[in-house]
């Protein structure tokens, strides 16, 4: 225990020393580090922010059932009853054809007269049923929507299963681009970090040729240069958050983001501290990582 | 303590370092090596603290073979062999007083037993007075017994030089053969390279001639 000891405080010490002997070049690792986290973190927040989105969009799942203009009474209390035996729905509404027209005239203000031009009211009756959480599903939306194709009195079914469907494809490719770029990147970092430690094992290969040949162990010569890579690493992946968080909130006060509804759905939330935790252990990782593989090629450790 | 096999040694361009040498140096000898320059003396030595390991044959050392050693026992090994190099390998930015306790501390020693064996060690060679100097700053033969000095400090098994004396004057050369001499009567088996045959004359001790690689004349000179 206390020869563990001793070591570690030897490889503290050790990697404070390598660490600001060349501050310039130690702070280039952590920068490299920290950009390519930084990135990797902004397609976190704005895939993040698109899911939560996207969720909220399909809680709000619906089917929409257009009723046939001559559809009878008794076509509706059948619809109604099978709705009601329906485990899949949990709210049905009836949408009346003056409900609906004037539902049209709030949402599409300037063509208000539309339908009076047209003559008449052009909207079919139609009900809307909200779909329970468990059959929310494009296949459970599908089978309800075919069951009720085909009855007396219904014209069309609809639902809003592409939609949502889209947005959960474009966030799985904001995801997908965020790790493609920040593996990029961290690539990117792994070859700076590296080469920074090759510089600084370089730079002492006498000592560390006498280390060993008086007999010190890998690990007691290597200890020190991955603990300067974890540090660095660390230090760019705090920075990463900070800039993120700095970056949101930025983006939070400015007109634009207030004006637009899009800004608050790719940037509304910040990323969660979980999230921003992996991020700076991401960059001690990243450090570390590169430091093994530098001490690995140099060979000479 | 240390046992040769008809061991080879070829290098990559196909040059013989060694061939088929088979050697035994007991426990507590004191032994020099010797021939002529480029004979394998430092090859030889090499394979002791494995610095290199054989092309064909077995070196044992303290009952380990050294050649099938996992890599992270190699430290080990090491540290029951002390080397004196030719070239001192001192490490100029580090005083006298750091340059031997730096051996203590990467094989970590608590910090009370690293300073106490370092100051144990110069003084035995002398160095006491020259704690805070720079390896530039001394004489040759005070470097030399700095790193004879860092040589000891870990108390080895065996003890190797090559060519310890070849850059002193001949009083500093004999001073240098007596303290390894004293160093050996503590029961340190100790193994000299050189090629100055007046020192092997005066030393009277068991030579192992190399020429060419091969063994020119075992047992006593």
């Amino acid at each position: 225990m206390g020869s563990l000891l001793r070591a570690l405080r030897h490889h503290v010490r050790e990697a404070w020393d390598g660490l600001w002997r060349n501050p310039a070049l130690s702070l280039l690792s952590a920068a490299a580090i920290g950009i390519s986290l930084y990135v990797l973190g902004l397609f976190l927040l704005v895939a993040l922010n698109l899911n939560r989105f996207v969720e909220e969009l399909s809680r709000q799942t619906q089917v929409q059932v257009y009723l046939r203009e001559e559809v009878t009474p008794e076509q509706m209390r059948t619809l109604r009853a099978e709705f009601a035996s329906d485990p899949a729905i949990a709210v049905v509404r009836f949408i009346t054809k003056a409900d609906a027209r004037s539902r049209f005239q709030r949402d599409f203000p300037t063509l208000r007269d539309l339908p009076e031009r047209v003559g008449g009211n052009p909207f079919p009756a139609s009900f809307e049923l909200e779909i329970l959480d468990a059959f929310r599903d494009p296949e459970a939306l599908d089978r309800i929507a075919k069951s009720y194709e085909k009855a007396p009195g219904v014209e069309e079914v609809r639902y809003d299963r592409g939609w949502t469907e889209r947005l959960a494809a474009i966030v799985g490719l904001v995801r997908r681009g965020g790790y493609g770029i920040g593996a990029l990147l961290a690539f990117a970092a792994l070859v700076t970090v590296g080469a920074t430690v090759r510089l600084t094992v370089l730079a002492r290969r006498e000592e560390i040729e006498i280390m060993k040949l008086v007999g010190a162990t890998a690990g007691f010569i290597r200890g020190p240069f991955m603990l300067a890579a974890a540090a660095q690493g660390l230090a760019g992946g705090v920075l990463a958050v900070a800039g993120l968080f700095a970056t949101h909130r930025l983006v939070e006060r400015a007109e634009i983001f207030r004006a637009n509804p899009f800004m608050s759905i790719v940037a509304g939330r910040f990323l969660p501290a979980g999230a921003s935790l992996a991020l700076a252990a991401g960059g001690a990782l990243l450090g570390i990582v590169a430091a093994v593989l530098s001490l690995r090629r140099a060979g000479t450790v | 303590m240390i046992r040769f096999f008809h061991v080879t040694k070829k290098y990559a361009q196909g040059a013989h370092a060694l061939t088929d040498v088979s050697v035994h140096v007991e426990k507590g000898e004191f032994v020099f090596l010797t021939g002529p320059s480029g004979a394998g003396k430092t090859t030889f030595l090499k394979m002791v603290f494995r610095d290199e390991v054989p092309s064909s044959g077995q070196v044992v050392v303290n009952n380990q073979d050294v050649a099938t050693m996992p890599a992270r026992r190699v430290p080990y090994l090491r540290r029951q062999v002390g080397v004196v190099f030719q070239d001192f390998k001192l490490l100029p930015r580090k005083t006298v007083f750091e340059n031997v306790a730096f051996a203590t501390q990467v094989i970590g020693l608590p910090r009370k037993e690293q300073r106490s064996r370092t100051f144990q060690v110069l003084e035995m060679l002398g160095l006491n007075h020259r704690l805070h100097n720079y390896p530039e700053q001394v004489s040759g033969g005070e470097q030399q017994r700095m790193a004879i000095a860092r040589a000891l400090v870990n108390r080895p098994l065996i003890l190797l030089a090559d060519e310890p004396t070849g850059n002193l004057d001949p009083d500093l050369a004999r001073e240098i053969m007596g303290l390894f001499r004293d160093i050996n009567s503590h029961g340190t088996t100790v193994i000299i390279a050189t090629h100055d045959r007046d020192m092997i004359r005066q030393m009277g001790r068991r030579v192992i001639a190399l020429d060419h690689g091969r063994l020119a004349a075992p047992g006593a000179a």
